[in-house]
């Protein structure tokens, strides 16, 4: 099993977005990370449409997500992983899987987060959380297109408390 | 190197560019040409071959999207038709566009890669049905 890319996008899967990604790193299998989305009908129907239809899918809890992974389940397959936000990100980290770099594509703009990045903002709580995760040995980047700059993410919310 | 031009009426091209743009970033080679209807056929045309040749030694082969069939901005563009290097293409839509914006710089030839973008163009074009829910067989939830 090899896992290409981790990425945080609100958006979870997003049309062109995802061909996009899985076409620049040949990714075989998308793997969603989402407590919410693994008991939605309605969230599973806009991610299958959404995802790339050559490529497989799955949608777990992160509870099930670290069991899968730690089973080593996607033998056969290109990973891209993907998680909503930065909390999904600690609570996989904290059940037991480790990540050693996670990328930073979309957090929208909510009440109190300062924008970052054309589409990126952060709230002071995932500022917080994305420093417990570097603190964990986590690498941050953010590069929203395969054709943007990959850069540093951690320096850019310095300011962020 | 692939240009795509969107030729529609009023801003229909700035607005598909704009949402593209939100989903794969800026790209090259991509322009509007907005078309009113009360504009001059001769003049637009003009315009188009402006654009056309501002691009010449840079690429290869034109796209021209076209965001209706039979509409006036496709006239505009069947002056192009007896060049090899441009191809007439409608309708344009999001899918269509961002399908060509990721695959045009991979490996397939432009023929390939037209024929695979309207067939995805046309497969997004459906009613919503809650059985493609049941009928998909590519995942795995808990």
């Amino acid at each position: 099993m090899s896992i290409v890319n981790i990425r945080i996008d609100e958006r979870l899967i997003h049309g062109q977005v995802a061909a996009y990604w899985t076409n620049m790193l040949n990714v075989t299998r998308i793997l969603v990370i989402d407590d919410l989305a693994a008991k939605d009908d309605i969230q599973k129907m806009a991610l299958k449409m959404a995802c790339p239809s050559t490529v497989r899918l799955s949608i777990l809890s992160a509870q099930r997500a670290v069991e899968r992974l730690n089973e080593n389940a996607y033998d056969k397959d290109r990973l891209m992983i993907v998680m909503r936000g930065p909390a999904t990100a600690k609570e996989v980290l904290d059940l037991g899987y480790f990540m050693p770099t996670i990328n930073v594509g979309n957090i929208s703009n909510k009440l109190g987060s300062t924008r970052i990045k054309h589409t990126v903002c952060v709230t002071p709580q995932e500022a917080e959380i994305f420093r417990y995760l570097e603190s964990k040995g986590v690498k941050i980047t953010i590069q929203m297109v395969p054709s943007d700059e990959k850069l540093d993410f951690m320096p850019m919310i310095t300011h962020i408390h | 190197m692939l240009g795509i031009l969107i030729c529609g009426h009023g801003r229909f091209g700035e607005g598909l560019i704009e949402a593209s743009e939100m989903l794969c970033g800026p790209q090259p080679y991509l322009q509007a040409l907005n078309i009113d209807l009360s504009d001059d056929l001769e003049l637009c045309r003009q315009r188009l071959g402006t654009q056309i040749e501002a691009w010449q030694p840079d690429t290869d082969e034109i796209l021209c999207l076209c965001d209706m069939q039979g509409g006036f901005p496709m006239e505009v563009c069947l002056v192009q038709l007896p060049d090899q290097k441009v191809k007439i293409i409608t309708e344009a839509t999001l899918t269509l566009l961002t399908y060509l914006l990721v695959h045009r710089n991979g490996s397939q030839s432009v023929q390939q890669l037209v024929n695979n973008a309207l067939l995805e163009a046309k497969e997004a074009i459906h009613v919503i049905d809650p059985q493609i829910l049941f009928a998909d067989q590519r995942g795995e939830e808990s």
